[in-house]
């Protein structure tokens, strides 16, 4: 029996919906950090505006907040430039969006084991999901076709499209 | 030509008559080049069991000497008794002994005499860019434990390698000839010649870098010819063995252009100290496995097809990538592999045809003898007692260390994969044979159909006729279960009759171009070809050779300083080190696209696990939930049925 793999469909749809992947991501981490922002008390704010003494221990909720827009927010710019990156097929977009799943599993494994959040469990859960996706072999040929078969050319191979 | 010369010892005075085995031998008997460095060549075994001592080794006791040097022949080594030497006896290996090794003043007097020769000679060997600077760095790792493991297990000394230098060059200058051990053997519808050489030693390790150094070494290449109604014989396909390699891989048609030849004389390429044959010069990376890691191996590659099949996920290298620069072993660099470099430059002294050094008379090995291939079943050379086995002299032709018979010896054909292929002569036959079997079960086939039809359009009708009747309800499903199974069975037979069709047609096509006169693809059977390494992956900066040869140590320095001066942050500090060490391995390799595909598979693995802890009793639910809802649509399905 032959196990040789099915032709691969040319069409570039699959691939660009990648980018839809990456626009939940976004709004799932925005959505994040404004749940965070809503549970900051409004005499936290105040305090601050006042430039009074204040401990971070006193809000617990500004904490979150901080440390999730610290963490998470940067995240986001990468997921843009991915977003528009497969949306186009550059083998950019792929680079960038691996980084992106890079950064949001250390960031989430970071905060597991320093301070546990719930919402970090469905992060997880979506940045396995992509690395899954963008580590798929189709995926990886389409968008990094180019830069395997100059590696492959460089060792002396023979590439196979 | 070969220069005939009378060999005096009674097992090897064979050769003395000319026949046809040895026309045969002599006809395509190989050319071998040498890389500049190497100290031992092919010879007759005949002198260096007369340098050697017979040994027996018992567990947990002192090695005895059974027959002393100078009084060891190659008739007392093939009298001595199988029974007598069975290794199943107490445990007991009997072994040769060659040489001792030299002392520091001798060591020293030969290294300068013989680098003043090797001088003279232009047989100088010039090391390349660093083997590990082209392998990655958990390789380095595994490779660092290695070579300190060297230090405690049974290895060769350097001094003996020296020593045996001396004991080959002294018996060269007497009698100096370059000579093989050849076999010829019939194996189905193969006619096999197999060129067998024997060196005094090999010196890889202590001279070329390489994996180990033992006393003796037997190496060997197969040629395969067919042969006509006259006795005609033509060259179909050549396997030179490579460390402990076999199947598809090894083979390459005669008509290959890696298959260099001379005429009809095929050139072989051995590797510097190792002997490993090649059909191109150059350097080859090969991996060894560590025979304790070889389970782990096994588990590693298999984890890694599920990954690639199953989950459809990119690997460094995939099946249909073709060709890679390493061993035929495994899939790509393995972590647990250990990477040496194996010179095959050819740049060094040559034998045979158009070289400067010829063969002498071979040495035929016949069915029915010679008596120390035969009987004698102990090592060659020194019992090191390695548990890696790598330092320990390998057996004779026709024996592994452990005493059992070599495949190459016993099926040469099957051992690198042939008896799946018909000589060209005979390729016509066996598809016309394959397409008349075919046709023939076609015919039963079609024919069974045919009745298992009618017998399904019976039972429809039946099962109509019962389903009308209230009453028959329960013979009706009855008769609705047997229509199905013969539904299913006559599909099989439908699905099989499909598939032989194309495969006829395949077969039919195959039978055309045979008579048009064209041949299967060369090399359509080579999944892993063993190639040496491009110019451009040896060229690697001096940086990177610099940093392929201290980042072990750095790495090693990194914990003793976090030890000492940060010891509670030592687990953060341990995965900085080695992720900063990665990473600037990954600089320097060109292969940051792999690291960060490697470090987003890792992290997601650390996650998932993080997640299966953290959620295991929710996880468990989740399962018994859909376990419970799937038992519950079957069961819906069959109350409605």
């Amino acid at each position: 029996m032959s196990t040789s793999a099915p032709p691969e469909n040319d069409s570039t749809l699959p691939i660009r919906l990648i980018s839809i992947l990456f626009i939940i991501q976004i709004v799932g981490i925005s959505l994040i950090v404004l749940y965070y922002l809503s549970r900051v008390s409004v005499d936290a704010w105040q305090a601050i505006e006042l430039g009074m003494a204040f401990s971070l221990e006193d809000d617990s909720a500004l904490v979150d907040f901080a440390l999730t827009l610290f963490y998470l927010a940067p995240l986001t710019i990468l997921l843009t430039i991915a977003t528009v990156g497969v949306l186009f097929l550059w083998s950019g977009g792929w680079i960038v969006g691996m980084l992106a799943q890079c950064a949001t599993l250390l960031i989430c494994i970071t905060f597991y084991i320093f301070h546990p959040l719930l919402v970090i469990y469905p992060l997880m859960i979506w940045a396995i999901f992509m690395v899954l996706v963008l580590n798929l072999n189709y995926v990886r040929r389409r968008l990094l076709r180019q830069r395997d078969e100059d590696q492959l050319l460089m060792l002396g191979g023979t590439t196979n499209n | 030509m070969s220069s005939q010369t009378t060999v005096t010892n009674s097992d090897t005075a064979v050769s003395e008559a000319p026949d046809q085995d040895l026309a045969l031998l002599q006809r395509f008997e190989p050319v071998l080049r040498f890389t500049r460095g190497e100290h031992f060549f092919p010879c007759d075994v005949n002198d260096y069991v007369a340098c050697c001592s017979l040994w027996r080794q018992l567990p947990g006791r002192e090695a005895e000497c059974l027959i002393p040097t100078r009084e060891l022949t190659l008739e007392k080594l093939g009298a001595f008794s199988t029974v007598e030497q069975g290794h199943s006896r107490q445990g007991a290996v009997y072994f040769l002994k060659f040489v001792d090794p030299l002392n520091m003043v001798e060591m020293a007097t030969h290294t300068r005499q013989q680098r003043a020769v090797d001088k003279q000679t232009q047989n100088v060997f010039q090391p390349g860019p660093g083997r590990l600077a082209r392998v990655g760095y958990f390789s380095r790792l595994v490779d660092a434990a290695f070579s300190l493991a060297l230090l405690v297990r049974g290895r060769v000394s350097g001094d003996t390698s020296a020593a045996a230098s001396i004991v080959y060059e002294q018996t060269h200058a007497q009698r100096p000839h370059f000579r093989y051990h050849g076999r010829v053997v019939r194996q189905g519808d193969w006619l096999v010649l197999q060129y067998w050489f024997f060196y005094y030693f090999n010196n890889w390790r202590s001279g070329f870098f390489g994996a180990n150094d033992h006393e003796a070494d037997w190496e060997m290449i197969c040629i395969y010819l067919s042969e006509d109604e006259q006795n005609n014989v033509t060259p179909e396909w050549a396997a030179y063995a490579s460390h402990d390699y076999a199947g598809d891989d090894l083979r390459r048609h005669w008509d290959d252009p890696e298959l260099q030849r001379v005429g009809e004389h095929p050139v072989v390429y051995p590797g510097a100290g190792s002997h490993a044959s090649y059909y191109t010069p150059g350097e080859y990376v090969t991996e060894l496995t560590l025979p304790f890691l070889r389970p782990i191996v096994r588990l590693a590659d298999r984890l890694k097809h599920i990954w690639r099949t199953k989950f459809r996920q990119y690997t460094h290298i995939n099946e249909d990538d073709g060709e890679t620069a390493h061993g035929p072993e495994g899939e790509g660099f393995s972590i647990f592999q250990i990477p040496f470099v194996d010179y095959a430059r050819g740049d060094g002294l040559g034998i045979g045809l158009g070289e400067n050094n010829q063969w002498f008379a071979p040495v035929v090995l016949r069915d029915d003898a010679p008596a120390w291939a035969v009987n004698y079943r102990g090592l060659w050379g020194l019992y090191t007692q390695d548990p890696f086995s790598g330092e320990d002299a390998p057996a004779g032709p026709m024996y592994d260390r452990d005493g059992s018979v070599r495949r190459v010896w016993y099926d040469p054909v099957g051992w690198s994969g042939l008896d799946k292929v018909p000589p060209d002569n005979k390729a016509l036959g066996v598809v016309q044979g394959q397409i008349e079997r075919l046709e023939a079960e076609q015919q039963k086939l079609h024919e069974t159909t045919a009745v298992k039809n009618e017998l399904l359009c019976g039972l429809g009708v039946e099962v109509q006729a019962v389903a009308s009747h209230r009453d028959l309800r329960t013979l009706a499903r009855e008769y609705e279960e047997e229509l199905d199974a013969l539904t299913q069975e006559l599909n099989q037979l439908r699905e099989r009759a499909a598939h032989n069709d194309m495969v006829l047609r395949a077969l039919h096509d195959q039978a055309r171009r045979l008579k048009q006169g064209q041949r299967p693809p060369l090399r359509d059977h080579i999944k892993r070809a063993h190639r040496p390494t491009t110019s451009a992956e040896i060229k690697t900066s001096r940086i990177a050779e610099v940093w392929a040869a201290a980042s072990i140590a750095v790495l090693l320095l990194g914990i003793v300083l976090l030890i000492f001066f940060a010891r509670d942050f030592i687990l953060v500090g341990m995965i900085s080190i080695v992720f900063t060490v990665s990473l600037i391995e990954a600089t320097f390799r060109r292969r940051l696209i792999n690291f960060l595909n490697n470090t987003a598979v890792f992290l997601a693995i650390v996650a998932s696990l993080i997640l299966l802890y953290e959620f295991l009793l929710q996880w468990l639910v989740i399962g018994v939930i859909f376990a419970g809802l799937y038992i519950l649509i079957i069961n819906i399905r069959e109350l409605r049925a």
